[in-house]
């Protein structure tokens, strides 16, 4: 019998952390690709250094700063009465991190595409800025936003190590499916990596398509 | 429609410098009621005024009133934002928002009254700019002069203290300049408006223009009256840009 | 052209954010603890094991399940990387190491309940190759060519690694064979890597020789320090007393009678000789 509980975790694990990423990632893309401050620069490098650091790193430095000897760690338990590493909630927040990066990039290019002539129109119409955002900058870019959401998805659902650093590898409670197909290989259990792997490969495909789709039709 | 008259003419004084880059312009002039061309050669300056008197540029020094109040002073710190200067601004290319339909492209720049009241003013401006027939048309779908009737009405709709015009017929054929001027031209009378519009066309100073800033690069702006009945004055003026 | 009108994208994105909250929820449902403070009896346990402890463990899993009506679930890896984990917070009942120090550190770092502390086998391990490739007979033969790559477990926190470096180290082929070495995350990662052909040859735990089936070559235990390997309990309440019974069983007659097929000496067996 196929044990499904690693790709349902994995599905909710990286349907929230999307959720997180964008709605994180939004306001972080339009803040640099509008924004003119002090400290844009590094803002920028530090949402997207989870790209180009090793997962391991990323798993690494989130142990280390939410883990149970931790001050993050040690006021979440107080909080929530247990630790906050090594649970579903540690593997959304790798994914989540892991997922930011896209939707940034992707979203703040969108951002700076947008014709800045259909913004100055209702900016002298009157509009204020944050009304300029939701009636025309973001529905203009939503198709790279989107773009970015799906290949942040893509990521959070393949992440494997910052979750396994933070989140562990415990069958039926942070065992996502990535997670999941490397136990089956060192198990010897082939049949189960396989599908896993599959499945996995299926998902990313059907992302990639959706993502070409988005920028390949244009408005 | 009913004109509020004391908004009608306030009168703009522009004593400005902008810097964009390595490019600084310098205008100096007075647009009172009826319709003041920026007028010279590509690169000279004048959309950059304009965006300046827009707010959407600051300039290094000078100021700018409409009117009586002053909206921009950088010696004194004063710099209204845009949104706040009451304005109608119409681009080359119309900038309407391809995801909304025409009518909805001028009710957002209606600032008065709810949804409803938003949508009957801007059907109102739709049928003064003849584009009623439009309101429900594909924005994406309509050609350059129609999507600059829709512009224009949007622009007026907010009931500006000024309209602003950033060579609004260039990217249009010779037929539809020709209406579309004479559309400006009809309304600006009908409601009083102060209007500045920036062209490198002669047209548009001959049959559009009660006076004239020219622009040649490097040097301050001179203002010119224009007299309807003293052609050669088109004349001086194209020597002074050649 | 043109694809969404104003109101087409308001619901879209209404759908999304309603799509977002019951998400949200489910998960948050999934993250509550797996152990609800309170519960009264202890359906399951997870426990943290060495990965030479794999196939064995898999089976007393499943007896201890049959016999207690408590089920089992458990997370291999090495024992260093499971003691990094428990030290940080990993909410394991029981921790099974291949080894005795790391043991110890979950004690010190104030995870380990001292008193369970317990020496539960001794591991022993092995030359191994697929059936198909010539297998040396002492683990001096190593030195020859046509073992291009030899697979260990990473000694830096394998102790099964340790102990195959020890045994090169005694038997005088270390630095010989030293360029020749590729490492394997735990034990079972470092079989799979051999199982696969991406190594000729790999020193492995008996235990994963005998789950296969296939031929091995015996290493004798005085080339390395003896792998004793302890356990201790790491959660107190009824999980503590339960991963205690799951301790106590590896020592009943069914969990010896699992634990030597798969080649682990006992405590207070004598070390067979080799």
């Amino acid at each position: 019998m196929t044990d499904w509980f690693p790709l349902w975790l994995s599905l909710r694990v990286s349907a929230t952390a999307t959720v997180v990423a964008a709605m994180v990632g939004i306001g972080l893309a339009y803040l640099l690709a509008k924004g003119r401050f002090r400290g844009r620069g590094l803002l920028e490098a530090v949402a997207t250094m989870p790209i180009v650091l090793p997962p391991t790193v990323l798993g690494y430095y989130l142990l280390t700063t939410l883990g149970v000897n931790s001050p993050v760690g040690r006021a979440w338990e107080r909080l929530f009465g247990g630790p906050l590493v090594f649970t579903p909630t540690a593997a959304v927040v790798a994914a989540s991190l892991s997922a930011l990066p896209f939707v940034v990039r992707t979203g703040r290019a969108a951002i700076e595409d947008v014709d800045p002539r259909l913004e100055a129109a209702l900016r002298v119409a009157g509009h204020p800025e944050w009304r300029i955002a939701t009636l025309v900058t973001l529905p203009m870019a939503r198709r790279g936003v989107l773009a970015g959401i799906a290949l942040g998805f893509a990521r959070a659902l393949g992440d494997f190590g910052a979750t396994v650093m933070v989140a562990g590898n415990i069958p039926g409670r942070t065992q996502t499916l990535p997670i999941a197909v490397y136990d089956s290989v060192q198990a010897g259990n082939d049949s189960a990596a396989r599908t896993g792997a599959l499945i996995l490969a299926g998902i990313a495909v059907v992302v990639l398509l959706t993502v070409t789709s988005l920028s390949t039709r244009r408005t | 429609m009913t004109t509020d008259r004391s908004r009608a003419d306030p009168g703009v004084t522009v004593d400005i410098t902008t810097t964009v880059g390595a490019f600084t312009v310098t205008a100096d002039f007075t647009a009172s009621a009826g319709i003041t061309a920026l007028f010279g050669p590509s690169g000279s300056g004048k959309s950059v005024t304009l965006a300046t008197v827009a707010g959407l540029l600051r300039p290094d020094r000078g100021t700018i009133a409409l009117g009586d109040s002053v909206v921009a002073d950088p010696a004194r710190g004063v710099h209204v934002p845009t949104q706040d200067r009451r304005l109608g601004m119409v681009f080359q290319h119309a900038g309407l928002l391809p995801h909304r339909s025409p009518l909805d492209n001028v009710a957002i720049a209606v600032r008065t009254g709810n949804r409803t009241r938003r949508r009957e003013l801007a059907g109102s401006w739709l049928d003064r700019v003849h584009a009623g027939h439009l309101a429900t048309t594909p924005t994406a779908t309509l050609s350059g002069g129609e999507q600059q009737r829709i512009a224009l009405a949007r622009a007026l709709a907010g009931q500006p203290r000024l309209l602003l015009l950033d060579e609004p017929f260039s990217a249009l054929d010779q037929p539809t300049r020709r209406s579309l001027r004479q559309l400006v031209r009809d309304l600006v009378d009908a409601h009083d408006l102060t209007a500045i519009v920036v062209t490198h066309d002669l047209d548009d100073i001959a049959h559009l223009a009660d006076r004239v800033v020219l622009y040649e690069p490097g040097s301050t702006t001179t203002s010119h009256d224009l007299e309807p009945d003293r052609p050669d004055e088109l004349l001086r003026l194209l020597r002074l840009i050649t | 052209m043109s694809t969404a009108d104003a109101p087409s994208w308001t619901r879209r994105a209404v759908g999304v954010l309603v799509g977002a909250a019951v998400a949200m929820v489910l998960v948050g449902c999934g993250a509550d603890g797996a152990s609800p403070p309170g519960a009264l009896e202890v359906d399951r346990i997870t426990v943290a094991a060495a990965s030479d402890l794999r196939p064995a463990f898999e089976e007393l899993g499943q007896a201890f399940e049959a016999a207690t009506g408590t089920s089992v679930t458990f997370s291999f890896g090495s024992s260093g990387q499971l003691r990094e984990q428990i030290v940080n917070g990993a909410p394991f009942h029981l921790f099974a190491a291949a080894n005795v120090s790391f043991v110890d550190e979950v004690i010190a770092s104030g995870r380990g309940v001292a008193t369970t502390k317990a020496d539960y086998a001794l591991g022993r391990i092995v030359l191994w190759a697929p059936s198909g490739v010539a297998l040396p007979k002492s683990i001096e033969e190593l030195t020859d060519a046509r073992y291009r790559r030899i697979a260990i477990a990473n000694p830096d926190h394998a102790p099964y690694g340790l102990a195959a470096e020890q045994a090169l180290k005694s038997a005088g082929v270390h630095d010989r064979i030293r360029s020749r070495l590729v490492y394997g995350e735990n034990i079972s990662d470092t079989f799979r890597i051999v199982q696969s052909n991406n190594a000729e040859i790999g020193i492995v735990a008996l235990s994963l020789a005998i789950a296969d089936g296939s031929q091995y070559t015996l290493v004798p235990a005085e080339l390395h320090e003896p792998l004793e390997q302890a356990l201790v309990v790491t959660s107190r309440g009824e999980h503590g007393n339960a991963a205690a019974a799951f301790a106590r069983f590896l020592g009943s007659p069914a969990g010896r009678e699992v634990m030597v097929r798969y080649g682990f000496v006992l405590p207070g067996e004598a070390l067979p000789t080799s």
